[in-house]
């Protein structure tokens, strides 16, 4: 028998980040500054970059852990997050009409959700963290509701994708806990490694990855979202697809090694044709885009297509690779909305792709950061997209799924026809729009070279990345071979 | 490495790593800011940095000749497999040979661009581009595995194309940046085979692993069509495709006499002195592979023999004085492909290291001229030069010992390693050894004939350019030009004197230190008279060559029409340039125009496009169609596609 430990230090951070929460909604009404949130959540965010590297790994009940691997990527995405706060910050200052507080309050109760997505050590708090992030996001797609009324049916269709998740997700966990009687991860893949109700369990995963598919926004679970991420604002966008993404694909990691390691092999051959459905369909549908923000929706279903190409071998390595990925899109994303915040400055109606033709002789900075985040998007050496996607198919070859990897490059061609073409409307078109030039705000500009840093270091030195990611998952692995 | 131990150094070492990297550096910055903030001294940084460099190959000599070498890697990119990509150093005598070769002549190029240079648009952008150039040259000389190899091939090869297409404004400068860049595409193609090739064969793409595995292959054959190849002979036909479109041998040699269209600076650096000679530098440093094949050491020296011989028929044709010393260029690189046709890599590589100093002197007094001239429309042209010792003495000097040194007069550095050449050839093992003799005597005298025709048609008799500079004289140029030539000419002197050969009571000691890498060439037995003979006969040569020049331009120049007409046939067979270009521009050119333009547009538009890209933008139309109607925004559709999803899985799971 287990003994229960209530250690709250591990639940330190969760705990920080539902007072601040909180303690915003509560002095919100008194508080007549616009500025107060975003600087509370700015310092909140960067004490807890340092405070969780001193955050002690252990138990807080069975439920919840914290070890290296859920620190790491907390880690990570506490940097993700960090940029995210500091574009709202760029963007919000457009739309003054709106009340601050609340945004940056309801993103800290979603990054709450993430944390206890990350941690847990069961099914049943899975499904409350998963709650707990998508709750405060289904309010903030919405948040430009007074400026655009369409946000609200955004938000809807979420909302409705959101709890049809839930439904699979509980419709889950019921065959799970009727099969095993447990909902611990470690139990289940006991009764796995014995052999035992593997048809059962099965069953569970098509409606676990059913459920997690529509957070992830795999075909043919992906059609809110580019209704969502349009009805969002930017800043929005980017967390949607690239944090709550990264997190999800995480969680999936997990439990694919925590809980299903003898599955892995079956869980990664029904995870071929939706990867790569997700794809192709992904970037045929981002081939007619002619709005930026939208190109991006479609072009986020692809990559994480890609994404989880990494998962399909059933290999460890391969699972570094998927987290890899996101890691770079993560960053990605973030400078190519980062640009978006920019250009809709300059203009708002840079947001649709024909305008943008002959930028770059007005604007050739940014004209050259939109290129290489688009590089990277496409995957084009020496950015970081080309390495994140080199070493999936390679993981692809290396593992005998070389079909796969040829359909997936493939496919890659059609993707890269998007990008490819703004880039050529932004350097090659004649330019006809008027707009004016309107400064760098510091935070913006800041958040624009870490990203382009970011993309070019992983492109020509993926190497201690890679490593670093590798070794987080070296304990659930241990964990496995001391299993079997 | 052969025979000699050496110790050696596999940490990283960061002298090496900064000899490339100041250069970058300094590069970037100037382009970044150059425009804004350097407008007025954008060299302050490229020449610092280069200075440096220069000091710490110094510093890097003398470790290597105390008996250490650096080799180890900076980083590794990707790594697949026994497939390593990354940046690598190896410091040898052959390199640091060419480090110091490399970093002094650029630093004195530099500085003389800041004369030659001043008041042009993109003087930031000139600066820039230079030291790119050195950056990629130092990688291609430091790298210790062939892909870090081509990638500073290539790098030299993009800003050659920047370079001489400087003045993109004129039109034959872009054309012949666009031409340099194509015709080296075609040997480069090559050159990428040729790696591959030994990445497929050997397993591995770096130095130190592919001389012990070199064995293997040594007798191996594969069958090509019905042909039977010797291994070694292709890879090596395949890397000497690279070798010569770089280094413009015959039959990829025409890019290089139209690449003069560049600022004179960059004829000197780039176009004389380092990156052409890129493909004997890669010939040597892969002597092994070549000397595994005696076809391929034959291909070597034949080539090398043909481009030496046409380019010095061609030279006295020609008026532009940058194109002359551009043929000499062409025939002296085909005389450094000789010694390496015959095994002597050493001596091949010490050429390379005179001609630089000499040759770089030669395009930098060419280029003082031309800069004294320059309110002529056409400076190059040496028939409006003459009289010009009066105007420019420091020029004058400078050019005379330039000259001598190419012309193999006796005490300059040119005699020397010219002469190793032919003697080496002479005694050679190889059956072609004698033909190499004869055809390299006989360049000689041409060589020293058509410098010298430029240099007594542009110093000696009347000035004619009165008419052309509108009343204006020439005038000396400034210091900061003049003062690298004085430093440069003393190279063209004394850099043959570190090789001075045994016979001459010198110890050889540049062969010798370079044959500790690059091996002993496989020699006759050398009979000390004859070699005497031989000198003699090669000092001849020049002079008379000079003799002959002296005569027909200075004595009676009536001489010179005289030939021109009575040779008529000849005479414009060789002006112009054996008809190569014309042929090209038949046998490429207008096919590929007419392939392009008419059967192109002609099937493409009425077949593919009309049906493959119409049809496929019909058929995108349709289903953007089908899908617009499913993402009509109608929520129930969304909830269907969920469903019917999870529906596919469960029966995917059931029936398997």
């Amino acid at each position: 028998m287990v003994t229960l430990s209530l250690n709250f230090g591990s639940l330190a951070l969760e705990l920080f980040f539902l007072l601040s929460g909180i303690f915003i909604f509560m002095i919100d009404r008194f508080i007549k500054s616009k500025s107060y949130a975003f600087w509370l959540s700015f310092w909140v965010i960067l004490g807890s970059m340092v405070f969780i590297l001193f955050i002690p790994f252990g138990d807080f009940t069975r439920a919840f852990r914290i070890d290296f691997f859920s620190s790491s990527i907390k880690f990570l995405l506490l940097i993700g997050f960090f940029f995210v706060l500091l574009l709202s910050d760029t963007h919000l200052n457009n739309f003054p009409g709106l009340n601050f507080g609340e945004f940056y309050g309801l993103l800290f109760f979603s990054l709450f959700g993430i944390f206890v997505v990350l941690s847990s050590q069961d099914f049943l708090t899975l499904f409350i963290g998963l709650e707990l992030m998508s709750i405060p996001l289904y309010f903030l797609i919405a948040t430009q509701y007074v400026y655009r009324k369409e946000s609200l049916e955004g938000a809807l269709k979420y909302f409705i994708a959101g709890a049809l998740s839930g439904g699979l997700y509980i419709l889950f966990l019921g065959i799970v806990y009727y099969a095993t009687g447990t909902i611990y991860f470690e139990e289940v893949s006991k009764r796995l490694a014995q052999g035992l109700l593997k048809k059962e369990l099965l069953l569970g995963a098509v409606f676990f990855i059913s459920a997690l598919s529509i957070k992830l926004s795999l075909v043919p679970f992906h059609m809110w979202a580019p209704d969502a991420y349009e009805a969002s604002p930017l800043p929005i966008t980017a967390f949607l697809s690239g944090l709550i993404k990264f997190a999800v694909m995480a969680v999936l990691i997990k439990v694919l090694i925590l809980a299903y390691s003898p599955l892995k092999i079956e869980i990664g051959k029904i995870l071929i044709p939706i990867s790569l459905l997700t794809i192709l369909i992904g970037s045929l549908l981002a081939i007619r885009q002619d709005n930026l923000v939208r190109l991006l929706a479609y072009s986020s279903i692809a990559h994480v297509g890609y994404a989880v190409l990494g998962l399909v071998s059933g290999d460890f390595a391969g699972y570094g690779f998927s987290l890899f990925y996101m890691f770079v899109y993560l960053f990605t994303t973030i400078g190519s909305f980062g640009i978006m915040i920019y250009l809709v400055r300059a203009n708002r109606g840079f947001l649709e792709i024909p305008n943008l033709a002959g930028i770059c002789q007005n604007l050739p900075f940014i004209s050259l950061l939109l290129l290489i985040f688009l590089f990277s998007l496409a995957g084009v050496p020496p950015t970081a997209g080309f390495m994140a996607k080199f070493y999936i198919f390679l993981m692809l070859v290396k593992s005998q799924y070389i079909g796969v990897a040829i359909l997936a490059l493939l496919v890659s061609v059609i993707g890269a026809y998007p990008y490819i073409r703004v880039i050529k409307v932004i350097y090659m078109d004649k330019g006809h729009l008027g707009y004016y030039k309107p400064t760098y705000p510091i935070f913006l500009a800041f958040s624009l070279i870490v990203a382009t840093f970011i993309v070019i270091l992983l492109g020509i030195y993926p190497r201690p990345m890679l490593d670093f990611i590798q070794r987080t998952l070296f304990l659930y692995i241990s964990l496995q071979f001391l299993q079997l | 490495m052969e025979g000699v131990s050496f110790e050696v150094v596999r940490s990283f070492n960061l002298s090496v790593f900064l000899v490339p990297f100041l250069p970058l550096l300094a590069s970037v910055i100037t382009l970044i800011f150059g425009k804004r903030y350097l407008r007025e001294k954008p060299y302050i940084l490229p020449v610092s940095a280069l200075l440096l460099s220069f000091l710490i190959s110094l510093k890097l000599l003398v470790d290597v000749l105390s008996g250490k070498i650096y080799e180890f890697d900076l980083y590794q990119w990707m790594v697949v497999g026994s497939l390593k990509v990354g940046l690598g150093f190896l410091v040898d005598p052959l390199s640091v040979m060419m480090l110091c070769m490399v970093t002094s002549l650029s630093f004195l190029i530099h500085v003389y661009s800041i004369g030659y240079m001043k008041g042009d648009p993109g003087y930031y952008r000139f600066f820039s581009y230079i030291s790119l150039f050195t950056f990629f040259m130092l990688i291609l000389v430091l790298s210790n595995n062939l892909i870090q190899l081509y990638l500073g091939w290539e790098g030299v090869g993009l800003c050659s194309y920047l370079l001489i297409g400087f003045w993109y404004e004129k039109k034959s400068a872009s054309d012949a940046a666009k031409k340099a860049f194509i015709i080296n595409r075609i040997g480069d193609f090559g050159f990428a085979l040729g790696i591959f090739a030994v990445f497929y064969y050997l397993g591995t793409l770096y130095y130190h692993e592919i001389f012990p595995r070199l064995p293997q292959i040594a007798q191996t054959y594969i069958n090509i069509g019905s042909y039977e190849v010797h291994l070694p002979f292709l890879i090596s036909f395949l890397l000497f495709c690279g070798a010569m479109g770089k280094s413009a041998q015959v039959p990829l040699h025409t890019w290089l006499p139209d690449a003069m269209e560049g600022p004179t600076p960059v004829s000197a650096l780039i176009h004389a002195a380092t990156m052409v000679t890129a493909g004997v530098f890669m010939v040597s440093r892969l002597h092994p592979l070549f000397e595994l094949s005696p076809h391929a050491m034959a291909m070597v020296a034949l080539v090398g023999l043909i481009t030496c011989f046409m380019a010095a028929t061609i030279a006295p044709t020609q008026f532009d004085i940058k194109r002359v010393v551009a043929y000499s260029t062409l025939s002296q690189l085909g005389y450094m492909f000789m010694a390496c046709g015959v095994g002597a890599f050493a001596v091949g590589m010490f050429h390379l290291f005179t001609h630089a100093y000499f040759k770089a002197l030669l395009f930098l007094g060419a280029g003082s001229i031309i800069h004294a001239l320059h309110h002529a429309s056409d400076p190059n042209d040496i028939r409006i030069m003459g009289g010009l010792k009066r105007f420019m003495p420091i020029t004058f000097w400078t050019f005379l010992i330039a000259s001598l040194s190419i012309a193999g007069i006796p005490g300059f550095a040119g005699f020397f390693s010219k002469d190793e050449i032919l003697v080496y050839a002479y005694f050679s093992q190889y059956p072609w050894g004698k033909l190499v003799w004869f055809v390299g005597l006989l360049v000689a005298g041409m060589t020293a004939f058509y410098t010298f025709r430029i240099f007594f048609k542009a110093f000696f008799g009347e000035f004619k350019g009165v008419e052309a500079l509108h009343g204006h004289y020439p005038h000396e140029s400034p210091k900061v030009m003049t003062i690298p030539l004085i430093i440069i000419s003393f190279g063209a002197i004394f850099s043959g004197w570190l090789g001075i050969p045994e016979a001459l009571g010198g110890g050889a000691h540049f062969q010798r230190f370079l044959e500790q890498v690059l091996g002993h060439p496989k020699l006759l037995p050398v009979d000390h008279a004859v070699e005497y003979l031989l000198m003699v006969l090669s000092i001849v040569a020049g002079l008379m060559g000079i003799g002959i020049a002296y005569l027909v331009y200075v004595k009676k120049p009536a001489l010179e029409v005289f030939f021109s007409y009575k040779f008529k046939v000849i005479y414009n067979f060789l002006y112009r340039k054996w008809y190569f270009d014309e042929l090209y521009h038949r046998v490429f050119v207008v096919p590929t125009l007419w392939l392009a333009r008419t059967v192109v547009n002609l099937v493409l538009d009425s077949f593919v496009i009309d049906h493959t890209v119409n049809g496929s933008a019909k058929t995108t139309a349709f289903s953007a169609s089908l899908f617009r109607k499913l993402h009509s925004g109608i929520v129930n559709y969304y909830n269907w596609f969920i469903l019917l999803g999870v529906v596919i899985y469960l029966i995917y799971i059931f029936i398997r």
